[in-house]
């Protein structure tokens, strides 16, 4: 801490001597003075506060003082150095400063030329490497999918240990608790139901009066904030007492979590799926659930037609309907729905998580119509259009009014390093089997400020870089943006293959 | 990097972009991005290998 507060130090005597060079340059007025002091104050305090936070160990905190501070003195202060330079009259200057002996001068060195002659084997071994990282994503998804899952068996044997447990079922798994055909009805199913991230498997313990009693989670590769969530607001005890014949449907006997709807829709599938097995197959009841409906709802028609837009130029190419339909697609797939896709529902497409389409519409237009706009057409139709951060990249970097970009040593190899952190993110994503391990996109953080651990921090830095630089998050960093585009790429090679040469 | 199809590519030699202290900082951002982004996946990873 101590060091924190020697750098805030150096901080708060630099924009002092800052300010008073600005003051002598331009006639500030009140406004520009208290932009400016207002500003600067804002953003030291969101450094001791982040810091601090995260020295009491909770980055959310920090994450959102940065946010809520930082960001906010950033916007004052480009603002008002904005106003200042462009509105306030600049001082004239009496006198040249006196400038430096020509001894004492620092001679900067020429920049040194590149040596003109490339190696030859250069170009082989970007080939080599590209083609590596193909292959080790396909040995990775091989692996991913041929390997052994939790086991969920030695996960309930444990559970149970002091008890009897006898398997009397393989596919789905059913333990009953006591020896095999003693008729106590007392059971243990293994079920899972699928989420947005993966499936979502449940372990559910029904008894001898045909009523839930207990929900054991064994897995899931869901979002670990969302699980949080639902967690935290005690989702399972619903089911508990619940008849094996309930409907066990979110929104009809089931209550959804706000902002984990979709989690908590694969729970409760898993555990439809349990509990109706068991009344069929156990307690020899009859059908009389209902079935579940298909989820068709305001939400499923705001995002048909954005999606639906987004194949008219004229809607996202020309002000104002350009504007009007960022301003929408932040407020629907954003805020509202937070339903911004990741790289973690393509690879997950990869994986086959997928979900039902009767509950889970949304993911499908987004998702699968994303997909097979890429495949038909050949056309990435989310990025820049849909994508509601690239909303927020494009307005925020409207307040600074800035086009900064990294040197140009960084932006040489900014091509290398996106493809490289869409490679990494794949290769965890295939071999965890686990989207939410490798998807870094800061969509849900900022859509629902559900995060984990480091993931506080790369919202803040998105969304300052992206206030200086044009869609800086989209353009250096966004996996699932890049993963379309390669898909772009991929299929128009494959029909240059097929296609005939003139 | 991820081709943007509906805006004009933004000019790199641009007066602020030729600025060094606009360069200073939009390296710094960027380098924090991947160092952050690093940090997760490297969270990620310890949290897949860890039991």
């Amino acid at each position: 801490m101590g060091f924190t507060w020697y750098f805030l130090g150096l901080l708060t005597t630099g924009s002092a001597i800052f300010l008073l060079h600005f003051s002598k340059k331009y006639q500030l007025n009140w406004l520009s003075w208290t932009g400016l002091s207002l500003g600067i104050v804002l953003i030291l305090f969101s450094i001791a506060w982040a810091v601090g936070s995260v020295l009491e160990g909770v980055p959310r905190a920090a994450s959102m003082g940065l946010l809520l501070f930082g960001l906010s003195g950033i916007v004052i202060l480009t603002l008002a150095f904005r106003y200042t330079s462009t509105k306030r009259p600049k001082i004239p200057q009496t006198a040249a400063e006196p400038s430096l002996p020509r001894e004492v001068a620092i001679e900067i060195p020429p920049e040194k030329k590149a040596p003109a002659g490339k190696s030859i084997i250069a170009p082989y071994i970007s080939v080599a490497v590209r083609y590596g990282a193909y292959a080790s994503l396909i040995i990775a998804l091989i692996l991913g999918l041929a390997s052994e899952g939790k086991d969920y068996e030695g996960m309930v044997r444990s559970k149970f240990k002091d008890q009897e447990l006898t398997k009397v079922n393989d596919e789905p798994v059913v333990f009953q608790l006591g020896a095999k055909g003693d008729g106590s009805g007392n059971y243990v199913l293994i079920q899972e139901g699928q989420g947005y991230g993966g499936p979502f498997v449940l372990g559910i313990r029904i008894m001898e009066d045909g009523k839930v009693h207990e929900i054991i989670p064994l897995d899931h590769k869901e979002t670990p904030a969302f699980v949080k969530k639902i967690e935290d607001a005690r989702y399972r005890d619903q089911f508990i007492a619940k008849d094996v014949g309930n409907d066990f449907i979110v929104g009809v006997d089931i209550n959804a979590v706000s902002g984990a709807t979709v989690t908590t829709m694969a729970a409760a599938e898993a555990i439809r799926n349990g509990a109706h097995l068991a009344a069929v197959e156990k307690f020899k009841l009859k059908p009389g659930w209902k079935k579940v409906p298909w989820k068709f709802g305001l939400d499923e028609i705001l995002i048909l037609v954005l999606f639906v837009l987004a194949f008219m130029p004229k809607i996202y190419k020309e002000k104002p309907w350009k504007h009007i339909y960022m301003v929408a697609t932040i407020a629907i797939v954003g805020f509202y729905l937070n339903a911004a896709i990741s790289v973690g529902n393509i690879a997950g497409l990869a994986l086959g998580y997928i979900p039902g389409i009767k509950d889970h519409l949304i993911w499908w237009i987004l998702v699968v119509g994303t997909v097979l706009g890429v495949i038909i057409l050949g056309k990435n139709v989310y990025c820049y259009r849909v994508c509601p951060f690239h909303g927020i990249e494009y307005f925020l970097q409207k307040i600074s009014g800035m086009k900064l970009n990294p040197s140009r040593v960084l932006l040489k190899r900014a091509r290398t390093i996106v493809n490289f952190l869409l490679w990494l993110s794949l290769i965890i994503i295939f071999l965890s089997k686990h989207p939410a391990l490798g998807s870094f996109e800061p969509f849900a953080m900022m859509f629902s400020l559900n995060g984990t651990g480091i993931q506080w921090f790369i919202l803040p830095v998105a969304l300052i870089g992206s206030l200086f630089m044009t869609t800086f998050w989209c353009r250096f960093f966004c996996p699932c943006g890049q993963a379309l585009t390669k898909m772009v790429q991929f299929r128009k090679n494959i029909l240059n293959i097929f296609q005939p040469k003139k | 990097m991820v081709s943007d199809n509906s805006s004009p590519a933004p000019k790199q030699n641009s007066d602020q972009s030729s600025n060094s202290a606009g360069k200073y900082l939009a390296n710094l951002l960027y380098l924090a991005t991947i160092l952050f982004v690093l940090g997760f996946i490297w969270q990620s990873i310890a949290s897949f290998m860890l039991p």
